[in-house]
């Protein structure tokens, strides 16, 4: 198998976090993501080596997004979550929503924080995604479709709306959300154990539904013809 | 390179079908992978080695009906079977990957198709090679879209 090394930079601060007491994260995160990780303390660079036997190729992708989910302040339990293949990880730059001063920053964290913490809360309950304001950054770890919707909301706020509109909006999200539930193409457990001729089946499946469609316009066409 | 997934695609798997019937491809040959996820679809864009020779290009949505599945990993993954597939009925044998979100001052994280599309080149038997990382980073940046006063609807 390929070897694919990744090099992530981590705030200073959260390298005791990788590493932790004595070490036991650090094991701990090495186990789990079938790899070697080695921690500059001073510059705060993480070297990710895959170890030589690792087979899945996606692994070696997320190995460096958990280490950077750390780094913008997930704790190591809601950063392995990433290994699942339904969450996602996004980090939004707050200079991105708008002002780049430290007084404008300084602002944008309060709005979506909150009153102890509320809007966060609310934020994290409505879409079921883990939230993380630290420095210039929120960091969002969750299944797609609701990260999308948090970040809107995120969005929302940054813009100026009213704390109490975007939690509206975020309960009818959520209720648009529960109906389209059902929807398979994005269900990635289903997805990884089907095999190739249950795909071709699908395949043909929706192919049958259009080729009916077909058909019976030729039959249309023929019948008008006679 | 994967720049140019976003033109047209109407005039080169014709082109390349036919360099591909004269030149006859040696068996046993690496070609690469880009896979260009954004978080409104997925492309799956396979080229020989040098990157200018399109193999095979499909897209999250040539594969479901609703625009909303456009970027779902369902698409990506079928797109990245018959990506594989028709690579693979060209003598290719492997394939590098290159993953790109949309970059820039656009989203720096790739969509939800990137790990859905790579295992399904694994699973195609596709051998994969490296794997790097190419979303276009600015180093100052331009403007986002949208003007001084936003998108107004």
């Amino acid at each position: 198998m390929p070897q694919s090394t990744n090099y992530v930079r981590v705030p200073k601060n959260r390298i005791g976090v990788i590493i932790g007491p004595k070490g036991s994260t650090k094991k701990e995160l090495e186990r789990s993501l079938q790899c070697k990780i080695d921690v500059d303390s001073d510059s705060g660079e993480v070297i990710i080596m895959p170890n030589e036997d690792l087979v899945d190729p996606v692994l070696m992708l997320k190995s460096g997004e958990v280490i950077k989910a750390i780094g913008r302040g997930f704790t190591p339990a809601q950063a392995l979550k990433l290994l699942n293949d339904d969450f996602y990880l996004e980090i939004i730059p707050l200079r991105q929503l708008g002002g780049t001063s430290a007084n404008a920053i300084r602002r944008l964290r309060s709005r979506l924080i909150g009153t102890g913490g509320k809007t966060r809360k609310t934020i994290e309950e409505y879409t079921k995604v883990s939230m993380v304001i630290l420095g210039n950054t929120v960091s969002l770890i969750g299944r797609f479709t609701s990260l999308v919707d948090a970040k809107e909301a995120i969005n929302k706020l940054a813009n100026g709306a009213n704390h109490t509109s975007v939690y509206a909006w975020l309960e009818e999200k959520r209720k648009e959300r529960i109906r389209n539930e059902e929807d398979l193409t994005w269900d990635t457990e289903a997805l990884k154990n089907i095999s190739l001729d249950e795909m071709d089946a699908l395949l043909k499946k929706d192919k049958g539904e259009e080729l009916d469609l077909e058909e019976e316009f030729d039959q249309l066409i023929e019948d008008e013809k006679s | 390179m994967s720049e140019e997934v976003d033109k047209p695609t109407q005039e080169t798997p014709v082109e390349t079908d036919k360099t591909a019937v004269k030149s006859k491809v040696p068996s046993g040959l690496f070609g690469v992978a880009h896979i260009f996820a954004s978080y409104n679809d997925t492309f799956v864009h396979i080229t020989d080695i040098t990157g200018s020779e399109t193999i095979s290009l499909k897209s999250g949505g040539q594969f479901v009906k609703a625009d909303r599945q456009e970027p779902s990993p369902f698409a990506a993954m079928r797109a990245a079977y018959a990506a594989a597939d028709e690579a693979k009925s060209k003598g290719f044998i492997g394939v590098h990957v290159w993953i790109r979100a949309p970059g820039g001052h656009k989203s720096r994280t790739p969509g939800p198709g990137v790990q859905a599309a790579l295992r399904a080149l694994t699973r195609a038997d596709l051998k994969i090679g490296d794997i790097y990382e190419v979303t276009p980073l600015p180093h100052d940046g331009s403007r986002r879209k949208g003007g001084r006063r936003g998108r107004r609807m």
